[in-house]
């Protein structure tokens, strides 16, 4: 149900994002409701996966809360991508490049590149059990590199230091927000629903890895 | 809107349409797979 919710709820977004009326000093806005929905929609998935991780590991290690921190961090982690390709057109309209070693940029990149580590490393070892072992500790210090390269890291420099916009979620006016956080809304839904998904599927692999391993 | 912002958005529109029916076909084989492996499990007399 929530995935036909979700879908409708980023259509009608999407024509808002486009019948808005141009926002100041940005070229190309529409690309606003989409780029910064994923990149919030990212963090959200990035907390969720390591809020599984913990529960994991402290309520009943169950194999499936694990299979669902890995799926929400995926799933972040490919809107994470999204969001900087999109966010390097949006770049190249606005400022003239695709890149410009910007804090928020740079942030990001070293948000995605620890998620790509923290990947490697859980398929590096065999043991399924110091694999979710590990992975509460990854998903955990992930969402922390997270938080500081997609957020704190442009707060605790000068503020003109960063081409990004200041406080535009906080101080753009009231239809603006309100399309902006609609836009989230519906992305972190559709997000949430493709994570599930996942989740099932890595959840089934469990299951015939287990029946291998027991030789039935 | 200009004629360039709706051919975007129709665009927008059928990539959003393509996505949403990928993950209903995903979940159904999600589905198959969790019934297939369920059923599996039950022991054989």
């Amino acid at each position: 149900m929530l995935k036909f919710i979700a879908s409708a709820w980023v259509l009608v977004g999407l024509v808002i994002g486009f019948v808005m009326p141009r926002a100041q000093d940005l070229k190309t806005t529409p690309i606003a409701f989409f780029h910064v929905p994923l990149a919030i929609s990212m963090l959200l998935l990035f907390v969720l996966a390591a809020v599984w991780s913990i529960k994991w590991a402290f309520f009943g290690r169950d194999a499936r809360d694990d299979a669902r921190s890995l799926a929400f961090a995926e799933v972040g982690f490919v809107a994470g991508l999204i969001a900087m390709a999109t966010g390097m057109l949006f770049a190249r309209t606005n400022w003239g490049a695709y890149w410009s070693w910007d804090p928020q940029q740079v942030g990001v990149l070293g948000t995605l590149l620890t998620y790509a580590a923290l990947f490697a490393l859980r398929g590096a070892t065999d043991d399924e059990g110091t694999k979710r072992k590990l992975w509460t500790v990854y998903a955990v210090l992930g969402v922390l590199v997270a938080c500081f390269g997609s957020y704190v890291y442009r707060q605790i420099l000068p503020p003109n230091a960063s081409l990004h916009p200041n406080q535009t979620l906080t101080n753009s006016d009231a239809l603006f927000k309100f399309a902006l956080w609609f836009n989230v809304a519906g992305y972190a839904m559709l997000l949430i629903c493709a994570a599930n998904v996942r989740a099932r599927f890595e959840i089934i692999a469990n299951r015939l890895d287990e029946r291998v391993w027991r030789g039935t | 809107m200009t004629s360039d912002s709706l051919f975007v958005l129709a665009v927008s529109v059928l990539t959003l349409g393509g996505v949403f029916f990928y993950l209903l076909r995903v979940e159904a084989l999600a589905k198959k797979l969790e019934e297939r492996v369920r059923d599996e499990d039950v022991p054989r007399r």
